[in-house]
């Protein structure tokens, strides 16, 4: 039972998105130059590898809120199974990292979230909020270089919960900072947490990995096409993700995340319209008072971030699928709304998304990853409930 | 031999298997059941989601970004 995917389009139309594809890449490459060139090395490097991601998470439908959602609602296990393979690799590649630090008489620079109050209830948050946007926060910046209409509300409720939960940090911090943080090869030794943390993933991975996997059969496309337009397995993108986003840590000495660039572009709308954010603990801290005096653009993290969409773009006319969704009702959208705020807000909380706060945090050792993978779990599993609820389904 | 279409054009997952799901379970061995979607995660997660439910899964590219999904149930 192979499912045959067809393309039917090319007999009909002239089809423009392919050449498009190609020119925007040309495009996006220009301006990594450009920065790369004016000195700016950190930012046109994490433009193109945010090019890079966003291409690789389109074209094979990756979605981390998915793989969660999906498997409590459909015991559906294929996304989930991919994603332990992800969090595998990517583990690889950090130790991969890390050790060559070391041969080199030099160190990684380890961001090695605390944990406690915070992420349980930003966690929880976040889970509730993606299962209501249908999208986490990457599969948002994936969606807005689609076309749906729809991620565009989710954008609009995700600034604003940022900007409240970067508000809300003079509450949270003090909580956080006193809060542990835990790297496991400095609490238990390499040996003992390589065995701690990649045993129970690789047991996950066998557990979930079905039998018989998927293949797919495309006809119609030209050989050429083939290639550039196929849709990547899960474990493809897997592979590539976990390749890149290595690539982009040793690179630029800082791993892949994406919410406090949407916070920082949150926070730039907000001093548009006259607010003042000088008085916030959050922009306080080094990292963010140096957005600040930037202007917030011209940071690593929204340089990624633009890359990203344009990547899922430029991978999304490669494939003649770009199109503007529109928006099914005004309840799809307010719901989507919603679950923006909520993701906004909770992963200020629990400092990151299912992105930085999960993948790349249980990448690097990081007790925090687990916790935040735990709660937001639970959070789907609740915002499954709810959102069941809402349309009136089962 | 029926043959019912779904339009869920605009919705994001996961509804289209939801709808498609429930329709589904009302249609009896040799029905087909069309399922219209815009939505990329779809033409990956309906042929899976069916795979286990015994159908036969055929998806086309009808115009950019729409695809068309073919479910016919067996058995």
């Amino acid at each position: 039972m192979q499912p045959e995917v067809k393309n039917v389009t090319q007999q009909q139309t002239r089809d423009f998105q392919p050449a498009t594809s190609i020119l925007l890449l040309a495009l996006a490459v220009s301006i990594s130059s450009i920065l790369n060139g004016s000195g700016h090395k950190v930012l046109g490097f994490s433009l193109l590898m945010g090019l890079g991601l966003g291409y690789a998470f389109q074209r094979s439908r990756f979605c981390l809120g998915a793989a969660f959602r999906d498997f409590i609602l459909f015991r559906s296990s294929e996304l989930l199974q991919s994603t332990v393979l992800l969090l595998i690799l990517s583990s690889l590649g950090f130790i991969v990292l890390f050790f060559y630090h070391v041969f080199n008489n030099s160190s990684l620079p380890l961001s090695i979230l605390p944990f406690g109050m915070h992420t349980a209830v930003g966690a929880t948050l976040f889970g509730v909020g993606m299962v209501l946007a249908a999208s986490c926060a990457s599969g948002m910046l994936m969606r807005l270089g689609e076309g749906y209409v729809q991620q565009y509300g989710t954008l609009l409720g995700f600034l604003v919960g940022s900007i409240i939960g970067a508000w809300n940090q003079n509450f949270w911090l003090p909580i956080i900072c006193q809060s542990p943080a835990i790297f496991l090869p400095t609490q238990l030794g390499w040996p003992l947490a390589l065995a701690v943390h990649l045993g129970p993933l690789l047991f996950l991975y066998l557990y979930l990995r079905r039998l018989s996997s998927t293949s797919w059969k495309y006809t119609g496309f030209t050989p050429i096409r083939k290639i550039y337009s196929e849709a990547w397995s899960y474990q493809t993108g897997a592979i590539v993700i976990a390749i890149l986003s290595t690539v982009l840590y040793y690179g630029r000495g800082s791993y892949f995340a994406v919410t406090t660039g949407i916070t920082y572009w949150g926070t730039w709308a907000f001093t548009q319209l006259g607010g003042s954010v000088a008085d916030w603990a959050y922009y306080q801290l080094p990292r963010h008072l140096n957005a600040l005096n930037v202007g917030f653009f011209l940071t690593m993290e929204s340089m990624l971030n633009f890359g990203f969409i344009f990547g899922a773009l430029i991978s999304s006319l490669a494939a003649s699928e770009a199109r503007l969704r529109k928006v099914r009702s005004l309840k799809h959208f307010t719901v989507s709304v919603a679950g923006g705020l909520l993701m906004g807000y909770g992963a200020r909380l629990a400092l990151g998304c299912n992105i930085g706060a999960f993948l790349s945090s249980i990448a690097s050792f990081s007790v925090s990853g687990w916790v935040f993978a735990l709660f937001s779990f639970l959070g789907a599993w609740l915002g499954i409930k709810l959102f069941l609820r809402i349309f009136n389904l089962k | 031999m029926g043959e019912y279409k779904l339009d869920v054009l605009g919705e994001m997952c996961p509804l289209p298997i939801l709808r498609s799901d429930k329709l589904f379970k009302t249609l009896l061995p040799g029905d087909k059941l069309v399922i219209v979607t815009d939505h990329s995660c779809a033409m990956k997660g309906i042929p899976l989601h069916f795979k286990k439910l015994l159908a036969e899964t055929q998806i086309s590219l009808v115009a950019k970004g729409i695809w068309e999904i073919t479910v016919e149930k067996k058995g």
